[in-house]
């Protein structure tokens, strides 16, 4: 075995891919830890499945290293490949085989399937498996992938988009199984456009913009780390200019008795220039995380390049 | 369960999805050889004639006319429909080998699986490999039934000759199409560079020398491996089908170094 013991599952250096003069991939330096659900966000285009195919060998890096689970992916591919379950966003299975044939064949490839704990995949999920794959809707083979990434319980598992196609009641189930995988030690790298669904699992997020990693996060500081806002209420009109220059403010409008403040970071200061003044009422609003998303998406996170 | 079994590995599974092809080639060349042999045995010497009066090039298209029934089914079978069917069989097959997988989109799922892209090539390439012998061997035999049921008088060992020769031939087409789609990953390019050289090589090889001043670059066409042969009259041509083997092998092995060093796509 190649791998280094205590070597984190993903870590890559510098990693460039590009595709002629297109730019997919920049500079990426990444690490995900061992037993965690690591997001990887991003909208479509902005290099995720790039990443993922580099870090399985499919495509070959411009220039930069990666490894995964401690070995060189351009030297051990397939060691890495036998050691992490993988499902593509974008893929066929063999549509004149069953559902179950399909999951056969590429777990006879991997020396073998546990069958009882395929069945209970399949029920969780609810596809029959008997069926053959062309006769299976979009969201039943999108559930035929997802049982092949599950059924092998790989130390890593990659999934690129795996909720495309699922209908609310089964992207819970999804849910449970990835929290599953981490209740067991094992990682997960979970790549997808949709904040929902990562906030929902994810430890950490990285966010990837036009190919380049913008900010890498625990979900809950980069919660915090959120503009909210906050609106005061005081028994007499305050002025605006009460607020300026608290720490973490961003911008105050006073509206009659009603002061609404943006923020960020720690609300101790606010409150306390707050209390100078008789308040009567106070109503804090959840942190926008899907604006945090957006900034970064679109350039005006503070990490952005 | 067989079925299942088949699911085993790349290799089973490609037999299991390509055998339909192979039984259906097997069942056209023996259709065909039938066809052929009782036509040309009962009224083979119309055709004589009538080939007899062509111009030479044209008559040449026919493939080797030794003025016989015999002659002219087994032209019919060697120099027309064999090819046709077993190069359609080796240049679809090759293709598919290369960038199937990777076209219809299985291919990702396929290599979350620890194979290596070669062992993927090479497993899908044996099989064609085997279908194609056992077109050829099948077509032997068919021919030497048809003989027998038609009382038509052919030597197995010349059939045997040509039948031979003749993969060598189409297994450098089937080659030229496996390497061309590995290494643009595009079955498309393959399939028509390989399919459009077949059609211009025969019709050079049999329309070039014609002119004599042009009769030799009539051999540098892959096609001259077979024509040149002569198989049917000289046997088995070593020196042409080692040459034949060695230019397959050569794209066959070009195909594989740079499937391994291209990006795959979807």
């Amino acid at each position: 075995m190649t791998t280094t013991e205590g070597a984190p599952p993903i870590k890559t250096e510098g990693l460039t891919k590009h595709y002629g003069d297109v730019k997919a991939l920049v500079d990426l330096d990444l690490e995900v830890n061992t037993g965690e659900v690591f997001g990887f966000l991003g909208p479509n285009g902005a290099g995720k499945t790039t990443t993922i195919r580099s870090l399985l060998h499919f495509v070959f890096p411009t220039s930069g290293t990666a490894t995964v689970l401690g070995m060189d992916v351009a030297t051990n591919a397939v060691e890495i490949r036998s050691r992490v379950a993988y499902m593509p966003s974008e893929y066929s299975l063999y549509p004149k085989l069953t559902g179950a044939e399909n999951l056969t064949y590429l777990a006879n490839l991997r020396g073998g399937m546990d069958k009882a704990y395929v069945t209970s995949l399949a029920e969780r999920l609810e596809v029959d498996l008997t069926r053959k794959v062309s006769d299976l809707s979009t969201g039943n083979k999108q559930k035929v992938g997802l049982i092949q990434a599950f059924m092998s319980k790989s130390e890593l598992v990659v999934l690129d988009e795996p909720s495309t196609g699922l209908d609310p009641l089964m992207q819970q189930e999804l849910q449970a199984m990835i929290r599953e995988v981490r209740d067991d030690g094992r990682t997960v790298f979970l790549s997808s456009h949709s904040l929902a669904e990562v906030e929902r699992v994810a430890d950490r997020v990285g966010i990837l913009r036009s190919g380049h990693l913008v900010v890498v996060e625990r979900v809950d500081a980069l919660k915090r780390k959120a503009i909210r806002r906050i609106d005061l209420e005081f028994d007499e009109p305050v002025e605006a200019a009460v607020f300026e220059g608290t720490d973490g403010v961003r911008s105050i409008e006073a509206r009659g008795n009603t002061v609404v403040v943006s923020f960020e970071g720690s609300v101790t200061a606010l409150l306390r220039t707050a209390l100078d003044h008789n308040v009567v009422n106070v109503n804090s609003r959840e942190a926008d995380l899907e604006q945090i998303f957006l900034d970064y998406y679109h350039g005006n996170g503070n990490d952005a390049p | 369960m067989l079925r299942n079994r088949l699911l085993g590995n790349v290799f089973t599974k490609t037999v299991r999805d390509w055998l339909l092809w192979t039984v259906i080639a097997i069942a056209a060349l023996w259709g065909i050889s039938a066809l052929y042999i009782g036509i040309m045995g009962s009224t083979g010497d119309l055709y004589i004639d009538m080939i007899a009066d062509m111009p030479e090039g044209l008559a040449n298209i026919y493939g080797t006319n030794d003025g016989t029934p015999e002659g002219l089914a087994m032209s019919g079978i060697f120099f027309v429909m064999g090819p046709l069917v077993l190069l359609t069989y080796v240049i679809g097959l090759g293709s598919s080998a290369a960038v199937g997988e990777e076209e219809a989109g299985t291919l990702p799922i396929l290599l979350s699986s620890p194979l290596r892209r070669r062992e993927i090539l090479v497993a899908k390439t044996v099989v064609a490999l085997i279908g194609a012998v056992a077109i050829t061997a099948a077509t032997w035999l068919g021919v030497v039934v048809s003989a027998g049921l038609f009382g038509m008088d052919l030597s197995d060992q010349a059939v045997l000759s040509a039948s031979i020769q003749l993969l060598g031939m189409v297994l450098v087409f089937g080659a030229l199409s496996l390497g061309i789609s590995a290494w643009r990953g595009s079955s498309g390019l393959g399939i028509g560079v390989a399919a459009g050289l077949a059609v211009l090589s025969y019709f050079v090889t049999t329309l070039l020398p014609v002119v004599e001043e042009l009769a030799d670059v009539a051999k540098l066409t892959p096609w001259y491996l077979f024509s040149g042969a002569d198989s049917l009259n000289r046997g088995v041509d070593v020196v042409m089908l080692a040459v034949a083997v060695a230019i397959a092998a050569a794209l066959f092995g070009g195909g594989l170094y740079t499937l391994e060093r291209r990006d795959l796509k979807g």
